[in-house]
């Protein structure tokens, strides 16, 4: 199939001509509107008057706005419906990240917001307002007048907003009046010598359920520098809430999947949360237990908080890779408290002033906002860790939020123990568990697969340095990895060492280091276990291709080397301690409960049969009775071609003693093998197509001792499907030719009949039955009853029904 | 940026734009919205590009981010999607490259759109998706793997 043909259908894709008319339609207004505004702001935003009286600036675009709405009354009434806060919230964010943001903002609900109080010191100015249906929060400008200047001593001096929730009738989940305060996230000092503020308010209380359709808040400012003047607007705003909010999730222990407690110490008290929300702008914790809460006990307080450990964030994304540079939260041990850090929301079930000794009637909630907010489409887990556990070596034991439901993609994890090691399954394992931490950074597995032949292995590594190690200009930062493969049963090993090898960096700013190794194309040595339980190797030059990397599931991976080189190659720091395990990641690409490691019942067409080694090695599986003896399979060989031959034996009790095989006589066997593909295809050897022969084609048997004894050959090229899309077998002649691997096949062996030829002297069918077409029975032995087919395959492709 | 320079944009960049749209949601009138949103915000963009690769880069930037909104979004739940761009296949193998290709998961559908079609690097895949190398490199293997099972066989570049 040919890329080409999708490359010729794509080019016959255009886009409608209407469409271009409704675009350079739309283009005709300098400034487009916003298609559908999602919040109504009840306060009758357009009070322009009192917008053109401030001074100072929060920034260009509002600067712009004020001016245009000057100018032109038809853009004043322009403005007045299209929202502006998706670029004062960028604009926001991309100061603090000191890049450009490449968040749509559109997808989160939001308002502009005009509000202005004029004081003494400053002016303020509430901008405008943004919720991820858990947390509102809303950017305004301070302006100091006069004299005054912002320093680190005064900040906390000037005035500041706050957004109150109005006590929601109709929404028994919502804040009182005094249960919702807000809180000063964030202050950044601008150029001009204006701050730029960044408030919250929490929108639901426990964080069981998010408020939707129109709350209420009233708006105040605050003024501290004339004795904490209160000014409010007068007026409500309300909201109308999204509809859709993050879901609150408990927290899991990463690495085992169990539950998990977060702690924060504050004052001298510790605060535990175990449930999170994960929105696009931040990270909320919470002590929620849906099974304590009781609104009718609330009430409390908010505040604005620092604590010297609370946590670091980091995201994984999409095919579980972390992005640690961008999420990672700052300023841990920032000096000014409420600034930059997070939020913390209390809230007592008893009164804190009655009860406050009581820690478990103090629920809190935490807001930990994004350095920039993430869209998060693709993050399957987000991992929270304390500082404490940064000086860990291990990170297993960092709290992880499962971002996607159960049964939506996340699949259930799965650990399987061989040989009292523990290989979780790759699909399964969460980003805890691809992440290794040492001294010196982080390695993470980024992928692990089959090469598109199935015989090799792709590891796919990333390493995060810390500062602990410097790569200079010049040097080379560089790995070497020992891979352990196992086959399922440990019986064998396949052991490879990866030469040190230069990683390639992913950004040249960061210290972020990728590389992959792929399993060499050259024979591999190979290791057998021993019968003291350790291994022998064996230079066996076809190992592999006989039994290619399928089979051999259970991957353990191992640091070999990490070092940091200089120009000539030679070695500048090694960075692995002697005391430092370098053991890695132990993983198996195959869910044994679907597949291998499932005891598989030989008589049942829904399992996947066992190997013809399994087979081979058990009496039970491989032998049938019938009246003139037992036949067995024994195993299997390879022809000259490479084509599996299954041997079979006869051992006879008797019922051919009377027979004198002196005279030309020779015992014949026919069976026929019968393959069935992943999808039910059946498929049969046909000998007359390549071997001579009649279609009931009989096998000369080899009497060795007492036995007798045949090799099948399963050329492909006999292979024939035996059914057509009716189900129905195909007429002589009418086959449908297919060469198939019988490697990858299901196979039921049947035995169809036994003769003496040179006369033909009988012919027996497992069912007791005969064959028209053979002329001469001189006896029949009747098979014994319920003799069923041998059912085995390869090893190499397992069949799934 | 006058008339006739929005003109010109849009005729150059409306079926680029379109067809990643649609590879994406597989909706027509998807594809339509949001490709009138990149132009719009194409429109908006005061800051000239270095050459035309940069601005067509940028605007597929900005289409997939648009598409990924979209499909999370409240409305696209209640949205049943056309899905009828297969009529473009002429062919049987067209058609059944075409099918087996929007089978696939978005992610897969895009890496794949935007390899085997407009040509773009892992690499520039990555910038334009906002993924990591890896995890382009990882979705196009996997794209590719789905693809065989579906075809039956090996897909030729």
């Amino acid at each position: 199939m040919k890329m080409d043909d999708y490359r010729h259908a794509a080019d016959r894709v255009h886009i409608a001509e209407h469409c271009r008319q409704e675009v350079m339609n739309m283009t005709k207004n300098t400034e487009p509107k916003s298609r559908t505004p999602m919040i109504r702001v009840a306060t009758g935003i357009a009070a322009a008057a009192a917008v053109l009286g401030i001074t100072g600036g929060f920034g260009m675009m509002l600067h712009n706005m004020k001016t245009d709405m000057k100018q032109d009354p038809a853009a004043q009434l322009e403005e007045q419906v299209a929202a502006q806060y998706p670029e004062y919230f960028r604009e926001y964010y991309e100061a603090r990240a000191g890049h450009p943001v490449d968040f749509d903002f559109t997808t989160l609900t939001g308002t502009d917001l005009d509000e202005t109080w004029e004081f003494d010191t400053a002016a303020v100015h509430l901008v405008a307002a943004i919720t991820d249906g858990w947390t509102l929060n809303y950017l305004y400008t301070v302006t100091p007048k006069g004299e005054w200047e912002c320093t680190a001593n005064n900040i906390n001096l000037l005035p500041m907003v706050a957004i109150s929730a109005d006590g929601v009738s109709g929404h028994p989940n919502a804040c009182a009046d005094n249960d919702c305060n807000s809180a000063l996230i964030d202050k950044e000092l601008r150029e001009d010598g204006s701050l730029l503020c960044l408030g919250t308010v929490r929108i639901s209380d426990g964080l069981t359920a998010p408020l939707s359709g129109e709350v209420n808040y009233y708006v105040n400012c605050f003024e501290h520098t004339t004795g904490n003047n209160f000014a409010n607007t007068d007026h409500p705003i309300s909201f109308n809430l999204p509809a859709e909010q993050a879901e609150c999730r408990p927290l899991a222990n990463s690495g085992n999947g169990g539950t998990f407690t977060a702690a924060i110490g504050l004052d001298g008290q510790t605060f535990t949360f175990t449930h999170s929300v994960v929105t696009p702008l931040g990270v909320i914790l919470t002590n929620y237990d849906t099974n304590e809460i009781d609104y009718t006990d609330g009430s409390g307080g908010g505040s604005s908080v620092q604590a010297d450990a609370v946590t670091v964030m980091k995201a994984i994304h999409g095919e579980s890779e972390p992005q640690p540079a961008e999420i990672t939260y700052p300023d841990m041990n920032s000096e000014f408290a409420a600034v930059g850090d997070y939020a913390l929301y209390s809230t007592w079930q008893n009164s804190p002033w009655t009860d406050a000794s009581d820690e478990s009637n103090v629920r809190c909630t935490c807001w930990l906002p994004f350095t920039e907010p993430q869209p998060l489409d693709d993050v399957m887990f987000l991992q929270l860790y304390t500082p404490e556990s940064l000086a860990e070596n291990e990170i297993a034991a960092c709290a992880e939020v499962n971002m996607q439901a159960e049964g939506e993609g996340k699949p259930v994890p799965v650990a399987v123990t061989s040989d009292d090691r523990e290989f979780p399954l790759y699909d399964a394992m969460t980003g805890g568990q691809r992440t290794r931490k040492f001294s010196w950074g982080l390695v993470h597995l980024d992928d692990l697969a089959l090469s598109e032949d199935g015989k090799h292995m792709e590891c796919f590594i990333r390493v995060v340095l810390n500062d602990d190690i410097e790569v200079s200009e010049g040097d080379t930062f560089a790995i070497g990895l020992d891979t352990t493969v196992y086959s399922a049963d440990m019986e064998h090993m396949i052991y490879n060492q990866f030469e040190i090898t230069e990683m390639q960096l992913s950004d040249p700013h960061s210290t972020e280091y990728r590389i992959i190794f792929a399993a060499p194309e050259g024979n591999v040595p190979f290791m057998t276990r021993d019968e003291d339980g350790g291994y022998s190797t064996h230079e066996n030059d076809d190992f592999l291709e006989k039994q290619p990397l399928p089979d051999y599931m259970l991957y353990e991976l191992s640091l070999g080397r990490l070092a940091v080189l200089d120009a000539d190659g030679n070695v500048k720091k090694e960075c692995i301690g002697e005391q430092e395990n370098a053991s890695l990641f132990k993983v198996r690409l195959k869910d044994y409960s679907t597949a291998d490691d499932k005891k598989p019942e030989p008589n049942d067409p829904s399992e996947p049969y066992p190997t013809i080694d399994d087979i081979a090695e058990s009496l039970d599986l491989s032998a049938r009775e019938f009246e003139f003896g037992t036949v067995i399979v024994d195993g299997y060989s390879t022809d000259q071609d490479g084509n599996p031959m299954i041997d079979i034996g006869i051992y006879p009790n008797g019922a051919f003693d009377s027979i004198n095989l002196e005279d030309g006589k020779v015992l014949a066997v026919r069976v026929t093998p019968v393959g069935y593909d992943e999808e039910g295809n059946r498929y049969e050897m046909h000998f007359d197509e390549c071997q001579q022969g009649a279609m009931w084609y009989y096998t000369d048997l080899q009497y060795t001792d007492g036995s007798f004894h045949m090799h099948l050959g399963l050329d492909p090229r006999c292979m024939k499907e035996t059914l057509n899309e009716n189900g129905e077998y195909y007429s002589a002649g009418e086959q449908s030719v297919q060469t198939v691997d019988w490697r990858t096949l299901n196979i039921q062996l049947y035995l169809n009949a036994l003769c003496i030829k040179n006369g033909l002297l009988f012919a027996l069918t497992p069912d007791g039955g005969s064959y028209a077409d053979e002329n001469v029975y001189e006896y029949q032995v009747k098979a014994a009853d319920s003799i069923q087919p041998w059912q085995f395959r390869f090893g190499k492709a397992a069949v799934k029904e | 940026m006058d008339t006739a320079q929005m003109a010109a944009v849009y005729d150059r960049m409306k079926d680029t734009v379109y067809r990643v749209a649609l590879s994406y949601c597989r909706n027509v009138q998807d594809a339509e919205d949001i490709t009138h949103d990149v132009f719009l915000a194409r429109f908006r963009h005061e800051e000239p590009f270095p050459d035309d690769e940069s601005e067509k880069a940028w605007m597929l930037r900005v289409t997939v981010n648009r598409c990924k909104n979209l499909l999370k979004s409240f409305r696209r739940k209640f949205t049943v999607p056309l899905e009828d761009a297969a009529q473009v296949c002429v062919t049987q193998p067209e058609h059944e490259i075409w099918d087996a290709v929007n089978a696939l998961p978005a992610r897969y559908r895009l890496v794949i759109h935007l390899y085997y079609y407009e040509g773009y690097s892992v690499s520039e895949i990555g910038k334009i998706t906002g993924r990591s190398e890896t995890a382009v490199q990882t979705q196009l293997y996997r794209a590719r793997k789905l693809l065989k099972q579906t075809l039956g066989e090996e897909i030729e570049p």
